[in-house]
């Protein structure tokens, strides 16, 4: 392989390393940025979204119909958790984490019965692109396009709507945006839903790049918590620069060691990215 | 009458603070709580917007019981509030700080950004500046106008002038004085300035020990040395 | 309240043997007991040793399968009590203290493995599985506590760390240290049981031996850690819970506090390990994967964080049930399990140890003043 061709296949497998991990990521540091609490089964929204959306797809609904339907599906899921068990644990960091790990333990097991140890996946669309010796999925790269399309439709909710401005006073201070009228209970409410619908999405968008099994959900929790931690306070610029940086370091550490290897990479730049930045990236940012 | 307090008891959990309270404030009023630090007033003004809850008493507001009400609830229905410590919104700019405050008063529908910026014209140089950047004085007309916007009918303020110069001090009270006027607005304030209060208020509350010991009219707050007695110890 | 109870009772029964032998128990008692730890009074000491009493003669009662699964029990109570420790008392939110399980129960294997032919080879085995995990931590605590991270970060380092011993341990299948195969994703097998050579007396451990030893480590480990928590170090580790910066101005070395802190939990939590691995004779990766890391959090918050009895407690039970479920193979067991965290948490926030104390002290004084408003009246 020449030297270009490596550094392009390096830039395709960044750029799609970039892309999952963001996509998974978001919908996790919606919930941590602004309500401040940690959902431990924020990997079973992904899978109810993925679920979902592959049901749709089979039963003949065009992909990216599917994918919204499964956006939806994980955004009713949130709502009934949120009902059921967020809202009376809300400021709660550790408790809130226990009870979202009991939700877990609950929906792998419920699939697992329903469903079997595996699931009818989706073949990947968009067939691949050739460089010299190197291809790689097209999808996979299109996933990481997704990715900025959901990062900004985000930012722009969060910068210009009312529901947007709402949940950033009541991020910085919960009980003065109280005393200003803002229901903040409502809030968090509507911050659960969206970040479920963000993480219904995701699943749906990942889908036909994985196997679909029970334990998916707990598969990508570690990566996305970590690139949630690494972004830090932040949610869109923070979290998509950690995406970053983690898929550039993922992306060749995976090439010269493989998948584990990349993971690997992936854990030991965030043990020292904590260290040297308490605050995460966000810290160097602002 | 726009707010009245009954016998309010209140406290931080097993802590009692404030005893036996009933104040009155009536309509388009200017009236002031003084009291030395720590007598409780700042737990008052807590109590009323909702933040501390009253273990026994009542609060009325315009009329309407709102002892059982969140501050959210009681923001809607017209209670304006600038904290001490103005707790400004520190990363959001200045035009969104005072964009949070619409929801106070629900029965209002325009936000009253123009009065705002006529009363504080600073704040309209800084539209766009992250709040968290400005000055304590600004960030105190900031935590005003953030509550003014809704055109609240009551404007509680705590501890106006802490922390703030005072040049600002004198300014603040006179726009006080002028939002009374032009807009009619209720203000019920907190102080320890003596200055400040006789200039500003029209009536007085003298608190001790969580409880509301006397009550001055305009003509005590001529005399000067009163308060003074009343602030030292 | 108690204390003044116990006064009243000398001073109207000053020679009586009885009320002697009892003034010595509650005087055994008194190093054990404090604020910081719950059951300070006679009634729980006298329910605590009819247990242990129980507990004594339960391998006379049931057969060595469910004594052998009992015994299993106890060791998880053990490393749930290391982390009420380190966690609970001391603040540090460590989600890796499984893994101090796992290099504790891999270390005592490799060990074992190539020392089985020498005469207390699994002792000094034991002894290593020991001191690794509280090398390893003291390193890890040093680079985290000396680098200011703390909070919810150090829960996020501690269980990658965790999440990396996994992922290394699951491509050492060709991997051999001496005779021991690190055996990857199938793990290592084989290993040896620990041997007691005590100098005149050498005995393996049948079941039962095992199940004695364990359990007097179990109620030594307990004793010990109240002991220590309702010391001049207990109120150390619960002010640096409390609050870090000021236990500073105290004068007090947080980092190093914490870091021997972080150490010494490590090293009770590869005590637990090694005793796990001599039980079971096997171990393998899944011991760093995300499932098993969050045991000991869970079992912690379930039975009360600040409450060693609660940790225990809370080990011991759910570790039980989910056994019990397992064994019923219904495939419900996680369902039952997830319902059981999501209503203790709504329904107990502080732990269900805590709950019940609370219950009890309000039950007892209100049954206590009734008494003494009958007195009144009669």
């Amino acid at each position: 392989m020449s030297l270009i061709e490596s550094l392009f296949g390096f830039l395709i497998l960044a750029l799609s390393h970039f892309g999952k991990l963001a996509l998974i990521a978001l919908g996790l540091a919606v919930i941590f940025g602004i309500m401040g609490i940690i959902n431990f089964a924020h990997g079973e929204f992904i899978l109810v979204g993925a679920y979902t959306t592959a049901m749709g797809y089979h039963a003949g609904f065009p992909l990216l119909l599917a994918i919204f339907v499964g956006g939806l599906a994980a955004g009713i899921f949130g709502l009934i958790v949120e009902r059921l068990i967020i809202q009376h644990l809300y400021d709660r960091l550790i408790e809130t984490l226990v009870a979202t790990w009991g939700v877990s333990l609950i929906v792998i097991q419920l699939v697992r019965i329903q469903f079997g140890g595996t699931f009818a996946g989706i073949h990947t669309p968009l067939g691949s692109i050739q460089y010299g010796a190197f291809s790689a999925s097209t999808y996979r790269i299109a996933l990481a396009g997704a990715a900025i399309v959901l990062f900004a439709s985000t930012y722009a909710i969060f910068m210009y709507t009312r529901y947007g401005l709402h949940s950033r006073a009541a991020m910085q201070n919960k009980e003065m945006a109280q005393c200003l009228g803002i229901p903040t209970k409502r809030v968090y409410m509507k911050t659960f839903f969206f970040g479920s619908v963000l993480s219904g999405i995701a699943g749906g968008l990942i889908a036909p790049t994985v196997s679909l099994t029970p334990d998916m959900g707990t598969n990508v929790l570690v990566e996305a918590f970590v690139t949630v931690i690494v972004g830090g306070a932040n949610v869109i610029v923070g979290t998509s620069l950690a995406a970053l940086s983690l898929g550039i370091i993922q992306a060749p550490a995976s090439m010269l060691f493989g998948t584990l290897g990349g993971y690997l990479a992936l854990l030991i730049t965030t043990v020292l990215l904590i260290r040297v930045l308490p605050e995460g990236l966000t810290g160097v940012v602002e | 009458m726009v707010l009245s307090t009954m016998n309010l008891d209140s406290g931080y959990g097993q802590t009692p603070v404030l005893h036996d309270v009933s104040i009155e404030i009536g309509d388009q009023e200017i009236v002031s709580l003084i009291g030395r630090n720590g007598v409780g007033k700042s737990t008052l003004i807590k109590t009323l917007i909702g933040l501390v809850e009253p273990s026994s008493g009542e609060i009325e507001f315009e009329g309407e019981c709102i002892t059982e009400l969140p501050p959210d609830r009681r923001a809607k229905a017209g209670i304006g509030y600038v904290p001490q410590g103005r707790e400004i919104f520190p990363r959001l700019t200045v035009e969104e700080n005072l964009r949070t405050g619409t929801m106070i008063n629900e029965n209002h529908a325009d936000p009253l950004y123009d009065e705002v910026y006529e009363y504080f014209p600073r704040l309209k140089e800084r539209t766009t500046q992250k709040a968290g950047t400005m000055s304590g004085g600004e960030q105190q007309m900031l935590a005003i106008g953030r509550a003014l916007v809704g055109n609240p009918k009551l404007l509680l303020l705590d501890e106006l002038s802490e922390g703030v110069q005072p040049n600002i001090v004198e300014q603040i009270g006179t726009i006080l004085k002028e939002i009374n006027d032009d807009l009619g607005m209720t203000i019920f304030f907190t102080e320890q300035n003596i200055d400040f209060t006789i200039n500003t208020t029209e009536r007085c509350y003298v608190m001790e020990k969580g409880s509301i010991v006397d009550e001055l009219g305009p003509d005590e707050l001529d005399d000067s040395d009163v308060i003074q007695q009343h602030l030292t110890i | 309240m108690d204390e003044s109870e116990h006064a009243t009772e000398e001073s109207s029964n000053p020679h009586h043997w009885f009320s002697h032998l009892l003034d010595r128990f509650d005087e055994f008692h008194a190093r054990f007991e404090g604020p910081n730890t719950i059951g300070n009074n006679r009634t729980f000491w006298a329910v605590f040793w009819g247990i242990f009493a129980i507990l004594l003669v339960y391998p006379m009662i049931v057969n060595t399968f469910v004594l052998k699964t009992n015994t299993s029990f106890f060791i998880w109570v053990i490393l749930a009590l290391s982390l009420s420790i380190v966690w609970g008392y001391s603040g540090i939110f460590n989600f890796g203290q499984m893994a101090t399980f796992g290099l504790g129960g891999y270390a005592y294997g490799v060990v074992a493995i190539n020392l089985t032919e020498m005469i207390g080879g699994t002792v000094l085995a034991l002894l290593i599985g020991v001191v690794l995990p509280a090398v390893v931590m003291a390193a890890l605590g040093y680079f985290m506590f000396y680098g200011q991270v703390s909070g919810l970060y150090v829960a996020i380092i501690t269980l990658v760390v965790t999440l990396m011993f996994n992922l290394l341990l699951t491509r050492t299948s060709g991997t051999t240290i001496g005779d021991a195969q690190l055996g990857g994703l199938n793990g290592m097998s084989g290993i040896p049981t620990l041997e007691l050579d005590v100098v005149a007396f050498s005995f393996d451990l049948t079941p039962v031996s095992e199940y004695y030893l364990v359990l007097a480590l179990m109620i030594a480990v307990y004793l010990g850690l109240r002991y220590t928590v309702n010391s001049y170090y207990g109120y150390v580790m619960i002010a640096i819970r409390e609050d870090e910066r000021r236990t500073q101005m105290f004068g007090y070395d947080i980092r190093k506090l914490k870091t021997a802190l972080f150490s010494a939990g490590a090293a009770l939590g590869g005590l637990a390990g090694v005793l796990y691995v001599s039980w079971s004779g096997f171990i393998d990766p899944t011991m760093f994967g995300l499932v098993s890391a969050s045991l000991p959090i869970i079992w912690v918050t379930v039975g009360g964080r600040g409450t060693l009895l609660g940790s225990g407690i809370a080990a011991y039970l759910l570790q039980y049930t989910s056994n019990e479920l397992g064994a019923m193979g219904t495939g419900y067991s996680f369902i039952f399990l997830g319902i059981l965290f999501i209503l203790v948490i709504l329904f107990f926030p502080s732990g269900i140890v805590p709950a019940l104390r609370d219950r009890w002290v309000a039950w007892s004084t209100t049954r206590k003043q009734s008494g003494s408003v009958q007195e009144g009246n009669s």
